[in-house]
């Protein structure tokens, strides 16, 4: 049903105290909050009281609410039906692969945030986004990707390699 | 300075959920990473493993003909048993939930990557006919275990002639997602193709272990396996049964010639499928990228009563 008023208001403060005005909606596409809303009514949110986020500092934040700007509209996910499938693939909507286009450092955090906010399909895409930046490299290639230090000794190295023939195709 | 690694700092649940959206070969490919990675990447390989058992809506499908009864004889349904590497006693109760048992051994914390290679996925094979039933079967399957083992098993006739030292049957192994009716496959993944050689010593020395009674253990269990390729990806595990061939010979009017190599006729009961766990595994792989290529728009050439 349309509604006249204007769109309920929720409040939320980063780590380093700011505070971010969003539309309930909006802010709701995080289980977290939605559920924290129904436990304490918005009544108690104001802009003085506002949700405290401790995990999540003010630029992710904002990243994040972007997103369920963005996904406002989204159906409520089916859960877990023909998860499978879907779980393996890699593809990434057009919208959602230029909001990943972000430096490492953010993009982890996104991925930190969005599971500490319980709002599963960015956590979705940003694992995605990860995956795809895995496939199809060697392993050096990802220690590059991820600055990663190779704290194998040859020995071990060697030992893998392996146990891994069985993945060989013959 | 060197700046700590980033995906190094999420904890392991968040790096199992990146590393699950990756083809197994990128995830053996991850084992080699670092010490962390590997330890996750392993994980997530186990757990991947561990979902082969139930596969999903997929099947394995059996097919075991004679060359020349290809066409009439039916392809065979295969049941999940258990996962346990080869010659391991089978598990002590299957009369339980049949996979949750069977998996334990898996789950211990000595489970490495190294025990991948050997571990076998055993079936159970049915004959596909009543395979509008199967799904009713399986879902009594936990409540009525030992009904669904009286079940016939299915068997196989082979006749050697005289002379003939061995006969042969092509197996071919495939892993499938049945469409809406029995018969429609929405994918495909062929697992193995080869000819399995029953040889006339073999049947005879299986057949002798039959009637005493000996099959079954865990010591036996290799020798009644004829594999069906040399890298024993897939093998068959049967019982075997003489049957009464010089009175059935009579009666057809057979003249039998002494000789060393008799004509005979065994009954091979199909005991198991083994099929290498990895295996399945690297299938389930490739029939994921298949299933996504084409979901949407299938092309099903049929007829349809409507």
């Amino acid at each position: 049903m349309a509604d006249a008023k204007p769109a309920p208001k929720i409040w939320v403060q980063s780590n380093d105290s700011a505070i971010i005005e969003l539309d309930r909606q909006v802010a709701e596409r995080s289980v977290l909050i939605k559920n924290l809303i129904e436990d304490i009514g918005d009544e108690g949110i104001t802009a003085q009281n506002p949700i405290p986020i401790p995990n999540v500092n003010e630029a992710v934040l904002r990243k994040v609410v972007e997103w369920c700007e963005h996904h406002r509209n989204d159906p409520p996910q089916t859960q877990d039906d023909d998860n499978d499938a879907r779980k393996k693939t890699t593809e990434i909507e057009e919208w959602d692969q230029k909001f990943m286009q972000v430096d490492q450092e953010m993009l982890f955090e996104i991925i930190l945030a969005s599971n500490y906010l319980d709002i599963k399909p960015l956590l979705d895409v940003g694992c995605k986004t990860v995956a795809n930046m895995i496939k199809g490299k060697s392993p050096e290639e990802i220690r590059k990707t991820f600055n990663i230090t190779n704290d194998f000794t040859p020995e071990e190295e060697e030992q893998i390699r392996r146990e891994n023939e069985w993945a060989e195709d013959r | 300075m060197s700046r700590l690694s980033l995906i190094e700092e999420l904890p392991n649940e968040l790096l199992l959920s990146i590393f699950e959206r990756l083809p197994t070969l990128s995830l053996v490919g991850l084992t080699l990473v670092s010490h962390r990675i590997h330890a996750v990447a392993t994980e997530a390989l186990k757990l991947r493993l561990l979902a082969t058992a139930h596969l999903g809506r997929h099947e394995i499908l059996l097919e075991c003909y004679h060359p020349v009864a290809k066409v009439t004889t039916p392809s065979l349904a295969c049941h999940a048993r258990s996962i346990r590497p080869l010659g391991s006693s089978p598990p002590p109760s299957p009369s339980q939930s049949p996979l949750g048992s069977s998996l334990r051994p898996l789950e211990s914390a000595d489970w490495g990557l190294a025990d991948l290679g050997s571990l076998y996925s055993h079936f159970q094979l049915e004959v596909t006919d009543t395979h509008g039933a199967s799904g009713a079967a399986d879902a009594d399957a936990d409540a009525d275990a030992d009904a669904g083992r009286r079940a016939p098993k299915p068997t196989h006739r082979v006749f050697m002639d005289d002379a003939d030292w061995f006969s042969q049957l092509c197996a071919s192994t495939s892993i499938v997602r049945q469409g809406p009716r029995p018969g429609i496959f929405l994918s495909h993944q062929a697992i193995g193709e080869g000819v399995v050689r029953v040889w006339r010593d073999w049947a005879a020395e299986a057949a002798e272990r039959s009637a005493s009674g000996t099959t079954g253990g865990a010591a036996a269990e290799g020798l009644d396996v004829l594999w069906a390729d040399v890298h024993q990806t897939v093998g068959l595990r049967f019982t075997v049964q003489k049957t009464d061939t010089e009175t059935a010979l009579e009666e057809w009017g057979h003249i039998l010639v002494s000789t060393e190599n008799p004509p005979v006729e065994y009954i091979l009961h199909y005991e198991e499928l083994l099929v290498r766990t990895t295996k399945i595994l690297l299938a389930m792989d490739k029939l994921a990228v298949q299933e996504v290529a084409n979901s949407g728009k299938a092309i099903v050439i049929a007829s349809y009563q409507v």
